[in-house]
């Protein structure tokens, strides 16, 4: 029984509770993953059933027939004596940090497209943040803080006029920003592009991450009155319904590319865009359900 | 801010002190260990003072009050000198009193001699060496910039986070739980029924505590990462035995991620197997939305584990975003706004749509006052939570 997982502390408990109730071993390699050892067949299916529940993927191994898995495993477990515990970016003065980076890092102008036709169609730039540029240790929460830093900066840069180089006038630019109270005032967008560009009257946008629509109508007001529309990133499968104009104010939904998303209803498909989709399965699903993708080639 | 020396200059030994002190201020800022800095600016004697032989006097003056202490001097390429030693630390104080007598006045010896508190202060104690090694904006006139202690609403970083933590793990938390009963009461029917207690930390009280005149709503990340840490701190509180003898029907409202937490994960141990369904997990729909894969995972667990679940303390003006089936968890907790009394048709069948069919699934929350009552009435809810509910199960 191999199973790996993103939640490896509950993922575990979830083992050495099978493993306490049905007298099996339960052995976690240093190689990662984790392994349920002489247990029953009938055990061992609850069990990959469980993780299968928890969308973790999990194997059944039937021994003697697959021993040699299980010699493998031990091997590269001796072989791996003590794995150093990667050095943990600091977070003191992680903000002057940020503040000290220079001109045009930590940012990326990404490509927001669709195939018509078989062929590519531009239809918009995003000018987004590089979030490897302010690593920090672990956790959503400090990587958030790490993204709202860098986004700050778009912002400021925004603010003083400094678009980036690579921009194409002709398309709507689609700005990442952090997440924050909704501000007295923002920046005016760059000149209008060519009326009839795609999305049908889509200009240029904030794209704001997903908690900030708790404030979501402040933030359409605000950017309103200052020209710009609302896009939103950080949609999740979970979260499927709110991909839609009707419950969030927005002409575009950004979903991190995964297994799940082709497996889930969107309730408008034609306002989602796929990041990080270059893969076939990504791509039928964009052509299939008229999704545009977002890749961070210019 | 990068301090390591390159290779093909090797840090003259002031150099090698300040780098010293500045891994001493970044060990103390991770393991939350309490340590007293004095600053000493002597580069900043007023000109009157500042010779050669003002500072050997000052120096031959200040170090025989610290050595027979804990505390470590370091001398920085500047000049400068900082003293650091563990709490209580009195002789730090006599050091001040020193460079009063000497410097003539209260308000020379405040520029001069300095005081800063570690793991609070970190960032300005690395702002100093970093000043002093000439690598600072303001090469040679070091100010430290006290973060956590900075004006009214300063924007928040992240060391005042770890500061926070650090203070956090020694703390009492007992004083700051709030608990409040639901319960169900029925209209023309007998009192207040209980059904389970919720435990709740005062967020906000502890925040203005660990984090004085500062605003974390600036930073909503960083406040998060603090929400984290009040959650595991609740959790590790709930898992001992004490707690658990005692055990009845309750609430908890938790971040979605904290149920990977090795915190919960061991209250979960320990939580007799029929016991689970007595604890009602909340999780509110602007957690949902800051960690999404998050609370898939921890709905699944809850689900598997046979907790109760719950979207917590929903605000009217969000209705909109709840889908059909209440995020898959068992019971709605929406809290009570004057503004439903004034619902227009169209808002009122919004709610209605909104509000799960089985209305024993819903709990009206921040029923402050009696009309919060009569309007959970008039929309078929019967369980409440809030200040009627306990003036009424402890009436004077």
């Amino acid at each position: 029984m191999v199973a790996a997982a993103q939640w490896p502390q509950m993922a575990a408990s979830l083992l050495e509770d099978v493993a306490n109730t049905t007298g099996a071993l339960f052995w976690r390699p240093r190689q990662g993953g984790f392994w349920l050892l002489g247990t029953t067949a009938g055990a061992a299916r609850d069990t990959l059933a469980l993780f299968e529940s928890m969308g973790w993927p999990a194997r059944l191994l039937l021994f003697p027939a697959d021993i040699a898995l299980l010699d493998r495993a031990l091997e590269v477990d001796a072989a791996s004596s003590h794995i150093p515990a990667a050095a943990t970016p600091g977070l003191i003065g992680i903000e002057d940090r940020a503040g000290a980076m220079p001109a045009g890092s930590g940012q990326n102008l990404a490509t927001i497209w669709r195939l018509q036709a078989g062929l590519p169609k531009l239809l918009a730039q995003r000018w987004m943040v590089e979030p490897e540029a302010l690593p920090t240790p672990p956790g959503r929460d400090w990587a958030g803080h790490a993204h709202g830093l860098l986004a700050s900066r778009l912002l400021h840069q925004a603010a003083r006029r400094g678009w980036p180089a690579a921009r194409k006038a002709h398309l709507p630019l689609m700005l990442d920003m952090p997440w924050m109270p909704p501000p007295n005032s923002l920046p005016a967008p760059p000149p209008v592009p060519t009326p009839g560009a795609w999305p049908e009257g889509c200009g240029h946008a904030l794209v704001l991450p997903l908690p900030a629509a708790t404030e979501a109508g402040a933030w359409a007001a605000l950017a309103a009155a200052h020209g710009w529309q609302l896009a939103w990133a950080g949609l999740t499968p979970a979260l499927a319904h709110l991909a839609t104009p009707q419950r969030l104010p927005g002409r575009l939904f950004f979903v991190q590319d995964s297994q799940m998303v082709a497996r889930t209803f969107w309730p408008a498909p034609e306002c989602l865009v796929l990041e990080g989709g270059e893969e076939r399965a990504a791509l039928d699903f964009a052509s299939k359900h008229g999704v545009s993708l977002c890749s961070r080639i210019g | 801010m990068d301090t390591a020396p390159s290779l093909s200059r090797m840090p003259r030994p002031a150099q090698r002190e300040a780098l010293a002190l500045a891994a001493l201020a970044r060990e103390c800022a991770a393991a939350g260990v309490e340590q007293r800095v004095m600053y000493l600016r002597l580069s900043a004697l007023p000109s009157s003072h500042n010779r050669l032989h003002h500072q050997r006097l000052l120096r031959e003056a200040l170090l025989p009050l610290l050595r027979p202490t804990r505390a470590r001097l370091f001398d920085l390429p500047s000049g400068d000198l900082v003293a650091v030693s563990p709490p209580p630390g009195e002789h730090l104080d006599l050091v001040r009193a020193v460079m009063q007598k000497l410097l003539g006045g209260e308000t020379e010896a405040a520029t001069i001699a300095q005081e800063l508190r570690l793991p609070q202060q970190a960032a300005a104690l690395l702002a100093v060496v970093e000043s002093a090694l000439g690598l600072g904006a303001e090469h040679g006139a070091p100010t430290p910039m006290p973060v956590g202690n900075g004006a009214a609403g300063a924007q928040s970083q992240a060391a005042d986070i770890l500061a926070a933590e650090a203070a956090l793990a020694q703390a009492d938390l007992s004083v700051h739980h709030r608990w409040q009963t639901i319960c169900l009461l029925v209209d023309g029917g007998p009192g207040p029924q209980p059904l389970w207690r919720e435990q709740r930390l005062a967020e906000a009280d502890l925040e203005a505590i660990l984090l004085p005149r500062q605003s974390l709503q600036a930073t909503p990340w960083l406040r998060q990462r603090f929400r984290a840490r009040l959650d595991k701190r609740s959790l590790a509180q709930w898992a001992r035995p004490e707690a658990l003898r005692g055990f009845s029907a309750s609430g908890l409202p938790l971040l979605p991620a904290s149920l990977g937490e090795e915190e919960f994960l061991r209250l979960d141990a320990v939580l007799p197997t029929a016991m689970r369904p007595q604890l009602t997990l909340g999780f509110s729909l602007p957690d949902i939305l800051a960690d999404p894969d998050a609370f898939a995972m921890a709905r699944r667990f809850a689900g598997l584990r046979g907790y109760g679940t719950a979207l917590d303390d929903l605000d009217v003006r969000l209705l909109h975003m709840l889908p059909q089936d209440n995020f898959g968890l068992d019971k709605l907790k929406l809290r009570f706004n004057a503004a439903l009394l004034t619902l227009d048709g169209p808002g009122r069948a919004i709610l209605d749509s909104a509000l799960p069919a089985e209305r024993d699934r819903v709990v009206l929350t921040g029923a402050d006052e009696p009309i919060a009552i009569g309007w959970g009435w008039e929309r078929g809810i019967t369980r409440f939570q809030g200040r009627v509910i306990e003036q009424l199960l402890s009436p004077l």
